[in-house]
């Protein structure tokens, strides 16, 4: 067998094993992969190692540390050397070049050759070792060769390791490339000022006695000096034309100065936005899922927003005007600032897998369809509910893909037409709708084995616990007693209003009517095995 | 209802919900806003709208509040506005019943102090109705089925009449769900103010003419109830 045939099968076995799949994945997660959970403690522990590798490089200047030392430097540096290797290993899959090529060859019928994939392989890792993160992992191993001594300096190269394990650090660097043009434009200045200004003292001061330019890198340092406002005062000009020069200079240096600082706050400033929803995506990452998504947060997702903060429920609130964003972001709500009916942004806010439900709460009917449709398009299972500020939006909705929708108007025209007639039952129904006076129907589930389970209604006295019994929901058969009706619900029925013998049993959920301390009382004297208490 | 006229200010969604809720069960119905193109629409729907600038106390006088208006809906979609409208209103006939719809917490309490009977946070409404779709889905679907169903359950007020079965019992011997397929939410009990009670507080009211109980049921047993109050 030809050594190409060998490792041509070698390849095709590599391919088919899952074990060597596995391997790769676990590595791939563990220094590579942005989402993986094990990925933050190799970032932890590889940030320690460099700052007490460097620390341990400072300390020896003056210390000798003897064999701890030198052992210490050895782990490191081959944790260093692993880490690139597996790096380089993990930049591309080998055999598949292999394969692909000596497919490709046994298609065209042509005698494979190892040249052309050999070639391939090189020029892809070569790729790699060039750009400028594994340029810096290689700078901080190889000073450690004892023949290569003289380049220790470089060892501190391994500062610039730290970019790759911390992502603030990251976004920082990202921010400043942004900004290439204006730095650029900035460096061509200062580069100009000073070799004029350095070349100007250097001319009227270097011949003068009693002068302190001597040479023209005396001039550059001087120059340096003064425009960016430090001003050590080692060097002065002594002449007229040299003081003129020093005036031009610092009036140069403030307007560097100050350029300089606006190129880098506002490019800060035009990233934040984009930073800050990072940080909430992070957030929501972190939260690993079942989040509900506001989208809009006018009266309606406030209120929503309220309830669901009260009890602790993840949730993130999209919102295009920037005076609601702050809203929320005061209450200490996640917020992302955006148009919810960018698929990308409802995306990113976890549409796909983590959100459990999304909201459309926006006061524009066109907007509210709009999302619906993306949100169905983007998660079939997902839950939606939608509002509709018009009658015709109802079924346009439910046309998008809308769960259950919410309409303003329709609540309204039926409170303010019960008022009309009915001014007392408007109250009642005001009462239990809004909530404002702590009354409103609850359920408390009849579980198996407990004192509910197998109980009479006649034997609870719902009065006495200042409750109204309204009805049951239950899974079971209809129970048709002559007196109680019976309403089809999704999956279950409810018994209105059971009579006395009516029996329940484990999964029933008793509807009732009272203050939600009364309810919070009945269901705490359940727990404690008191029926009446 | 005899002499009922109502004023429905503003032009929304909301108003236009009321409106048709309202238009085949009261006298008269009127329409006033501001925005020329909604009173266009709305007069080409058949109902009576009139452009008139709700800050003149004459203007508002020629309406006929002080005379024959009775309900006021103030349901502009500005707090202010509403407030406004809601003074103006007061001040004219103390007497009118006012209607006021709210944007925030804070205005609501502003139209109570300006002297609004009722004030309506529908924004308020809909939030709590996510809230329990989210959380607690089986009270949703039952106040949707008792409370916006057309068919199920109605909610509804009956008012004790002298010599009716009702007049002297006292609530805790009644047991109307026994004997009706009717759950009592609460009463108006006279003799205690206008005040609306739940049943649910724990205190037991005797009945006396002129207090008025609210049921839930179906509404022919909300009828079969009614005939024999009567009765």
């Amino acid at each position: 067998m030809t050594l190409a045939r060998f490792i041509v099968k070698h390849c095709y076995r590599i391919d088919d094993s899952p074990r060597y799949k596995r391997v790769k994945r676990f590595f791939y997660d563990l220094i590579e992969n942005p989402r993986s959970a094990i990925r933050p403690y190799f970032d932890v522990f590889m940030i320690l190692l460099v700052l007490a590798s460097v620390f341990m490089l400072m300390y020896q200047v003056k210390v000798d540390m003897g064999e701890f030392g030198t052992t210490f430097e050895l782990c490191a540096v081959s944790i260093f050397l692993t880490e690139y290797l597996l790096r380089l290993w993990l930049y591309n899959d080998v055999h598949s070049i292999f394969i692909e090529h000596f497919e490709r060859a046994e298609f065209v019928d042509k005698p494979f050759k190892l040249g052309p994939p050999v070639k391939e392989v090189i020029r892809k890792k070569w790729d790699y070792m060039t750009t400028p993160l594994a340029v810096i992992d290689l700078l901080a191993i190889i000073p450690s060769y004892r023949p290569l001594r003289f380049l220790r300096l470089f060892l501190l190269f391994r500062l610039f390791k730290l970019f790759r394990y911390a992502r603030s650090i990251n976004e920082f660097a990202k921010v400043l490339t942004e900004k290439r043009f204006e730095f650029y434009t900035l460096a061509i200045f200062l580069a100009f000022v000073v070799f004029t200004s350095a070349s100007a003292i250097y001319f009227f001061e270097a011949k003068v006695e009693g002068g302190q330019i001597d040479n023209f890198f005396d001039g550059i340092y001087w120059a340096l000096v003064t425009i960016s406002t430090v001003g050590y005062g080692d060097i002065t000009p002594q002449t007229t034309e040299g003081r003129m020069i020093t005036l031009v200079l610092i009036i140069c240096g403030i307007g560097v100065i100050s350029f300089t600082t606006s190129v880098i706050v506002t490019a800060f400033s035009e990233k934040m936005n984009e930073m800050r929803d990072n940080r909430v995506f992070a957030e929501l990452e972190k939260r690993k899922g079942q989040h509900i998504i506001i989208c809009g947060f006018g009266r309606v997702g406030q209120v929503v927003a309220e309830r669901l903060f009260q009890d602790r429920d993840p949730f993130v609130v999209i919102d295009s005007e920037i005076e609601n964003v702050n809203r929320a972001k005061k209450m200490g709500y996640l917020v992302i600032h955006g148009n919810a009916d960018d698929s990308e942004l409802l995306e990113q806010a976890g549409i796909r897998d983590k959100a459990k439900q999304i909201i459309c709460l926006t006061d524009s009917d066109v907007s509210n369809v709009y999302i619906t449709l993306t949100a169905r398009y983007l998660n079939p299972e997902i839950e939606i509910i939608s509002r509709a500020n018009r009658e015709h939006t109802l079924k346009k909705l439910y046309q998008a893909g809308a769960n259950q929708t919410v309409a303003p108007f329709e609540v309204v025209g039926m409170i303010a037409g019960e008022y009309i007639g009915q001014p007392v039952a408007f109250e009642a129904l005001h009462g239990v709708l809004s909530g404002h006076e702590g009354i409103g129907l609850d359920t408390v589930a009849v579980h198996s084995d407990t004192l509910l389970d197998g109980t009479r209604i006649g034997e609870i006295d719902f009065s006495a616990n200042k409750l109204i019994l309204f009805g049951v929901i239950s899974r079971r058969e209809a129970l048709l007693d002559g007196l109680t009706s019976v309403y089809e619900l999704s999956d279950r029925r409810l018994h209105f209003n059971p009579q006395a013998d009516f029996l329940l049993s484990g999964g029933d959920v008793l509807v009732l009517i009272g203050h939600r301390f009364s309810i919070v009382h009945f269901k705490d004297s359940l727990e404690s095995g008191v029926l009446n208490g | 209802m005899d002499k009922e006229k109502i004023i429905i200010f503003g032009c929304n969604s909301l108003s236009i919900a009321v409106a048709s809720e309202l238009k085949d069960r009261v006298g008269e119905l009127l329409f006033v806003a501001q925005d020329k193109a909604c009173i266009e629409s709305m007069a080409e729907h058949g109902y009576n709208a009139l452009e008139v600038d709700y800050t003149d106390d004459d203007k508002l006088r020629e309406l006929g509040i002080g005379q024959d208006v009775s309900v006021i809906f103030a349901f502009s979609e500005v707090d202010s506005r509403n407030v406004f409208l809601t003074i103006s209103a007061r001040d004219i006939d103390p007497e009118v019943k006012v209607i006021a719809l709210t944007q925030s917490d804070d205005s609501a309490n502003k139209l109570r102090a300006a002297g609004a009977s009722k004030v309506i946070d529908p924004y308020e409404i809909s939030g709590r109705k996510i809230y329990d779709m989210l959380k607690r889905p089986l009270i949703a679907e039952t106040i949707e089925n008792v409370v916006f169903g057309q068919s199920c359950l109605n909610l509804s007020e009956l008012t004790v009449d002298k010599d009716s079965f009702l007049d002297g019992k006292r609530l805790g011997t009644l047991e109307l769900s026994r004997h009706y397929d009717l759950v009592l939410i609460g009463v108006v009990d006279k003799e205690l103010g206008d005040e609306f009670i739940f049943l649910s507080s724990g205190t037991d009211h005797k009945l006396d003419q002129g207090d008025v109980l609210v049921v839930v049921g179906p509404p022919e047993e909300i009828e079969r109830l009614r005939q024999d109050a009567a009765a």
